[in-house]
């Protein structure tokens, strides 16, 4: 009778642990250990400090996006949709990878034409594109039953891609390359000239150079 | 070799030098006589927080068959069905609070201030009720008078913060009720809700 008893017991308890599951759904957790990324013009930079984890009781699809701010300077995610374990804490998030690049966002002053010899004063604010990172549950109640709302869950953190301003005068590269370029052509032209003939040749000329001389004389 | 082909030579290579030594220098910047020790001090900010719904609420808010019209404040099917959370003594197994509800995981370091929005409710074929006639009221507890009808907020095609600072274990409760206009075709209407959850004091986004 005793046995029975907890029979029944041990059979209530399993079933009250399975209703007390049917009522959790699945959920998605967010870790950012980090809010900003500096990045430089045209140069990519990538950020590995947020991810992914959920420590709830059912395996959860999540799908990876960015804010609109970002996704104009947003080259490369390392997923679009994921799925995150049941019972993963925040100690063994999935890392998520972003890589962003920026183009040249600054003002620089030119020399010449508008487009050559600049100089880079910084003396605009800095650039920053502030953004989110956004994780979507990638399932959604349909409200099947008639009239009603879909659901939807996501969770997000914010994320400041911030551009790097570095300071530099005229920037005079392009002439020290034509006039390396000039110096090594008249050089070249100069030796090539004198060491096109054959040895024999150039003395046999320069001897009659000499005696064109003497008879001046 | 002409005569003063040795003076241009040497000119050009002393252009040539030149500009390499310049080309290798540019951007170099001559600081003086300054030095200076770096050490280097490092933190780690982390923030980490994770949300999940009721089961009711993530099957879907429903509002049922409505016959009459004009309707207003049509219960969602599930706004008085779940625990009443602020029962005590006598009423501790109380009922009639909602089951609809956003829950922070107690595996967070901060509260999460949930954002809701909507799209517009419409059929298949294209008819439509506008959207400032489906509302939702929050609240961190729930009864039979919590959250509130009078306290009832449209929902908007923007997120709207709805729910601030609800602690880790902790949970934010809803009731959504919808209004049905005289003159609304007949159909079936659905759209989609949704919620999300960011660290307090955060934006909403979009």
């Amino acid at each position: 009778m005793i046995k029975k008893t907890i029979n029944y017991r041990a059979i209530l308890i399993f079933l009250l642990i399975i209703l007390l599951i049917s009522f959790i759904s699945a959920g998605i957790g967010i870790v950012s250990n980090a809010a900003s990324l500096t990045v430089k013009e045209n140069e990519e930079s990538c950020i590995t400090s947020i991810g992914a984890y959920n420590p709830f009781t059912t395996d959860s699809g999540v799908t990876i996006s960015v804010s609109d701010e970002l996704k104009g300077i947003l080259i490369q995610k390392s997923v679009d949709t994921r799925l995150i374990p049941a019972g993963t804490g925040h100690d063994n998030a999935i890392p998520l990878k972003f890589c962003f690049k920026v183009p040249e966002v600054y003002h620089r002053d030119y020399a010449i034409a508008g487009r050559f010899i600049d100089k880079l004063d910084c003396t605009e604010g800095q650039k920053v594109y502030s953004g989110e990172v956004i994780l979507e549950s990638a399932t959604t109640g349909d409200a099947s039953s008639g009239m009603g709302s879909a659901t939807k869950m996501a969770v997000s953190t914010p994320l400041n891609v911030r551009v790097a301003c570095n300071p530099y005068g005229w920037n005079y590269s392009l002439v020290y390359t034509l006039a390396i370029f000039l110096s090594v052509s008249v050089i070249a032209l100069i030796l090539l000239r004198k060491y096109r003939k054959p040895k024999e040749e150039r003395i046999k000329e320069k001897m009659k150079k000499l005696k064109q001389e003497l008879k001046k004389k | 070799m002409r005569k003063n082909d040795g003076v241009i030579i040497l000119i050009f290579a002393a252009i040539l030098l030149f500009s390499l030594i310049m080309i290798l220098n540019q951007g170099t910047k001559i600081t003086g006589y300054a030095t200076q020790i770096n050490t280097t001090s490092n933190v780690t900010i982390s923030t980490y927080f994770a949300i999940d719904m009721s089961t009711n609420l993530s099957d879907g808010i429903q509002f049922g068959t409505i016959s009459t019209l004009p309707t207003v404040n049509q219960n969602a099917t599930h706004n008085y069905d779940g625990v009443n959370t602020t029962a005590q003594g006598s009423t501790l197994n109380g009922t009639n609070g909602t089951s609809m509800w956003m829950n922070v995981s107690t595996d967070s370091n901060t509260g999460v201030d949930f954002c809701v929005k909507a799209d517009v409710l419409d059929t298949a074929g294209g008819d439509a009720i506008g959207l400032g006639n489906e509302s939702y009221h929050n609240n961190t507890v729930t009864n039979v008078s919590l959250p509130a009808l009078t306290s009832e907020v449209s929902m908007t095609t923007t997120y709207t913060k709805a729910g601030y600072n609800i602690s880790q274990g902790s949970s934010n409760y809803y009731r959504f009720w919808l209004d049905v206009p005289a003159g609304t075709v007949s159909g079936t209407y659905n759209n989609t809700v949704s919620f999300k959850g960011v660290s307090t004091e955060s934006a909403c986004g979009t």
